[in-house]
């Protein structure tokens, strides 16, 4: 595989983001990959979003909202995002500035907009954007990714902006410092969106099973991301039935036909990226040993 | 299901999906996360309710439009289409962009003109989302309750907790609008009492959603830690809106004959078992219903057929496995 992918440019950084469905497997991924970074000697932190606390369980030791070594590996650190208290947070310093100067009535509206399915993921994506822009590691690696909604519903403060100023030119309010923290917020988002698709510094990588509902929603959301000039550099398909286990039994040989069917359309439609597969493994894929071989079995030694 | 288990005993399960009386309908709606077999359960309950005199309509929502003509084998639109080879079925695909395009022009014509381009803006950009897909998909599930022409209604694609609170939105906007007419100096109470009127199309559907006697909701997941967790929470925030889970399905539980002594897959089989277990323990109280994984894919009439016997029949296999 291109190494270029997980490994930064000399004195540079990387970012790896793994995007898919719940359950496809995606912490596993990204423990992994970011344990593979570390043993080949990178500064590399590893951001879940995973309410479960699964990376917890991964490294099989606890890791919580501040950054904490992995004992047992030199060189990688962690940290979970809890995403309902990070929307809390985000939602909060977002309307703060707008609280000064409006009524309740028209907070109420700035709240409900923020109090949404996606707040959760634009509070999660907000966050990231302080570790994009930290610079004290070589690679960072998030086990969430987001989608191409989240990025549009991010630029929402800054519509506000517009909306601020018509209503205080109705009223006569003075409104400079709300809408200054807001063409802040603007700046930031500006910068995470230009560090996401700039494949030199960001790698987004797309994790999937080769069934037929999640190769098609693999492709929207490719396309959807895509939008925003993210480009998808790597596919991740997970759980492929090994082909010399399969053949001892007559039920699981047609499951492993069935696949094969659908790795090739997965070939054929994402030709763009670097795919690679994960055979499925007999036994829950957690601790330091099985993430390397999940490691070595995707990346080589 | 219809096997289902109630607090570790076997329990009949097609009374979820099976309208009480000869006059009273029943709506079905199956939720979950994508590719764990929403659709496979959906047409199969829809196949088995027909197969036995039902009239009944299958609903789903697809940006693709074609998740039902895919499953039937035979092209359904977004007109509701009889179903080929099984009489008393009918389905329909909802477009979803096409619909959310709808519902967002719907809620916004009346405050074009009368409010300031930057905050109909606003608005477009709130109701531009995953969500507003569900919610407008919703808005059309309500119509075809309404409309009573069928003995059981199917719906694929589920709300969720936080899809039905978007539904509300339109009606907190009117109390602000009002607000602002007066600082702007705007007659608005047409649009005004056009959202608010949105107040109580929300209070209805949420009313046909906690009605237990005409409706089920089912939550569909498969044996593994996340979805466990996932399924978990997209319960309790139904649970905020009064609405109760009524079962739920496991699909693609591995059987042990499947494994045919094979080391390798008896031991995903176990790892399952375990899964189920906790799911057994979890939502104890909930009618749990398990469909087999099977050498196929669940679809075309046949198989539907098949997978409903499975899961909808008394005498489920897995679950006297399990019991």
């Amino acid at each position: 595989m291109d190494k270029a992918l997980l490994i930064p440019e000399r004195g540079g950084e990387k970012r790896i983001f793994f995007a898919g469905k719940g359950g496809v497997g995606k912490t596993v991924v990204a423990a992994a990959t970011a344990l593979w970074t570390a043993r080949k000697g990178f500064k590399t932190l590893i951001i879940s979003t995973d309410p479960a606390s699964s990376l917890s369980t991964m490294y099989e030791q606890p890791i919580g909202p501040a950054v904490i070594p992995i004992k047992a590996v030199p060189n990688l650190y962690g940290v979970e995002i809890n995403p309902k208290k990070t929307s809390e947070e985000y939602k909060e310093r977002i309307l703060a500035p707008v609280k000064e100067v409006y009524g309740e009535d028209v907070m109420q509206m700035f709240t409900d907009q923020l109090d949404s399915p996606c707040t959760e993921e634009m509070a999660v994506f907000d966050k990231f954007i302080d570790y994009v822009e930290e610079g004290n590691y070589d690679i960072v690696v998030f086990d969430t990714a987001p989608t191409g909604h989240t990025i549009r519903l991010l630029d929402l403060p800054s519509q506000w902006s517009e909306y601020i100023k018509n209503t205080s030119n109705a009223s006569g309010i003075t409104t400079m410092g709300p809408i200054e923290s807001l063409a802040d917020s603007k700046k930031r988002y500006d910068k995470a969106v230009e560090i996401m698709s700039d494949t030199e510094k960001t790698t987004f990588a797309f994790i999937l099973l080769p069934e037929a509902l999640p190769i098609y929603e693999a492709e929207r959301a490719v396309k959807d991301v895509g939008e925003w000039g993210v480009k998808t550099g790597l596919y991740v398909v997970n759980m492929v039935l090994p082909k010399d286990k399969s053949e001892k039994s007559s039920f699981f040989k047609k499951r492993w036909e069935m696949q094969q069917r659908y790795l090739a359309i997965i070939k054929e439609k994402f030709d763009e990226g670097e795919i690679l597969y994960l055979p499925l493994f007999e036994t829950e894929t957690k601790g330091i040993q099985t993430l390397q071989k999940v490691a070595n079995t995707l990346y080589g030694g | 299901m219809f096997s289902l288990k109630l607090g570790g005993i076997n329990v009949s399960v097609s009374d979820l999906i099976v309208p009480r009386t000869k006059n009273e309908m029943k709506c079905v709606f199956f939720g979950g996360k994508g590719g764990v077999g929403k659709t496979s359960s959906a047409a199969s309950a829809a196949v088995w309710l027909a197969e036995r005199g039902y009239k009944t309509l299958i609903v789903t929502t697809d940006p693709a439009g074609n998740k039902l003509s895919d499953v039937f084998e035979q092209a359904v639109g977004s007109k509701v289409t009889p179903i080929e080879g099984v009489n008393n079925l009918y389905g329909i695909e909802i477009d979803a962009k096409k619909a959310a395009e709808e519902y967002r022009e719907r809620i916004l014509r009346p405050l074009r003109g009368v409010q300031s381009e930057g905050f109909i803006k606003t608005l477009e950009q709130q109701l531009d989302s995953p969500c507003a897909e569900e919610m407008a998909a919703f808005d059309r599930f309500v119509e075809y309750v309404e409309a009573r022409e069928y003995d059981v209604i199917i719906f694929d694609t589920a709300p969720t907790g936080l899809t039905l609170r978007l539904l509300e939105l339109p009606s907190a906007w009117s109390n602000y609008i009002g607000k602002t007419a007066t600082l702007g100096g705007m007659t608005c109470i047409g649009p005004a009492e056009a959202l608010a009127s949105y107040k109580e199309h929300y209070d209805r559907a949420i009313r046909t959603l906690t009605d237990t006697k005409t409706t089920a909701f089912i939550l569909v997941l498969v044996p593994e830690a996340t979805p466990i967790s996932e399924t978990e929470r997209a319960m309790k925030e139904l649970n905020v809106l009064g609405i109760k889970v009524a079962g739920i399905i496991v699909n693609s539980v591995i059987t042990k004959q499947a494994c045919e002594d094979v080391p390798f897959f008896l031991k995903r089989y176990e790892m399952q078992q375990r899964h189920l277990d906790h799911i057994y323990n979890r939502f104890n109280g909930i009618k749990i219903a398990e469909a087999p994984l099977l050498d196929t894919e669940v679809k075309g009439l046949k198989t539907l057929s098949l997978f409903a016997e499975n899961l909808y029949e008394q005498n489920n296999p897995l679950v006297k496995e399990h019991a």
